[in-house]
């Protein structure tokens, strides 16, 4: 009787460790089934950027990362729990979040940059700084009947706009935490988000709307 | 034979593919993700992760 009971337990025994060497198995060919993936899409992505002329949304690239790594955990819940994954969500989460408070990341420069367009041509859809102080001037620009939109984006630090006197401007500033002076109208705080419109700005010839966002600093824009 | 599922993996999935899809929209302008949404919205999935990972049923349960 005990010979017959000692021998069940040892294929129990037999059968748990079985069972939990399958899940090992099973739980490391999630986590590589996810890079593997994310690296064969990325390379590829990779090389359509430098061979033509699509355009591969990078800046998608960290919140589809976390519907990936989302989707495995998921899937991957039945054989175990995959810390590897669930610390590699956090940190993605952590990075799309800062992408989304912060308008520029460091990518985008840091240190101090300045521009003082002569004509039109030469302003830029959008100015970029990750880390520091933009400042741009455009008092010297003869802006064409219609609207112009100018975008300013600075992750911490400082942002100076300089608009001409003889446009309208409407200027929406935002800033995470911190000042914005736009002309008239100030705020600061958290999540400090103001707008100014000119007098007559509808029925100005040429209209000229400007966006500054600063993550943590001071946006002011400024005649 | 039912496969248990382990529920923090559960529950951690669930939240970061809610968060990454509400950060593609944002991405893509497709609603408008300032930091007075944001915070907010962390704390609910937060709370939802939390309360998700008690009502689903455990493995070792």
């Amino acid at each position: 009787m005990n010979a017959e009971r000692e021998e069940m337990v040892r294929q129990e025994e037999t059968v748990r460790r079985e069972e939990t060497v399958r899940r090992e198995e099973r739980r490391g060919w999630t986590a590589r089934l996810v890079v593997g993936v994310f690296l064969v899409v990325a390379g590829v992505a990779w090389i359509l950027n430098e061979l033509t002329d699509i355009e591969v949304p990078w800046r998608a690239l960290v919140p589809v990362l976390l519907i990936a790594v989302g989707v495995a955990l998921v899937v991957g819940s039945a054989t175990g729990r995959h810390p590897g994954l669930i610390a590699l969500g956090i940190v993605l989460a952590v990075l799309a979040a800062v992408g989304t408070v912060l308008p520029a990341t460091p990518i985008a420069g840091v240190g101090e940059r300045s521009a003082a367009p002569a004509h039109f041509d030469a302003v830029e859809d959008a100015y970029d700084v990750g880390i520091g102080r933009l400042e741009v001037d455009l008092t010297a620009v003869d802006f064409p009947d219609g609207e112009s939109v100018v975008r300013f984006n600075v992750g911490m630090g400082e942002l100076i706009v300089t608009v001409p006197a003889d446009v309208a401007v409407r200027v929406e500033g935002r800033a995470g935490i911190g000042e914005v002076v736009l002309l008239e109208t100030t705020g600061s705080g958290i999540g400090v988000d103001e707008q100014f419109v000119d007098e007559g700005f509808a029925a100005g010839p040429a209209r000229l709307v400007i966006e500054a966002r600063v993550g943590m600093g001071k946006a002011e824009v400024r005649r | 034979m039912r496969r248990e599922r382990d529920r923090v993996a559960l529950a951690f999935g669930s939240v970061f593919m809610i968060l990454g899809v509400v950060f593609l929209l944002d991405r893509f302008d497709a609603i408008d993700l300032r930091p007075g949404i944001l915070l907010p919205l962390l704390l609910i999935v937060a709370g939802a992760a939390v309360a998700l990972s008690a009502l689903t049923p455990s493995r070792e349960e």
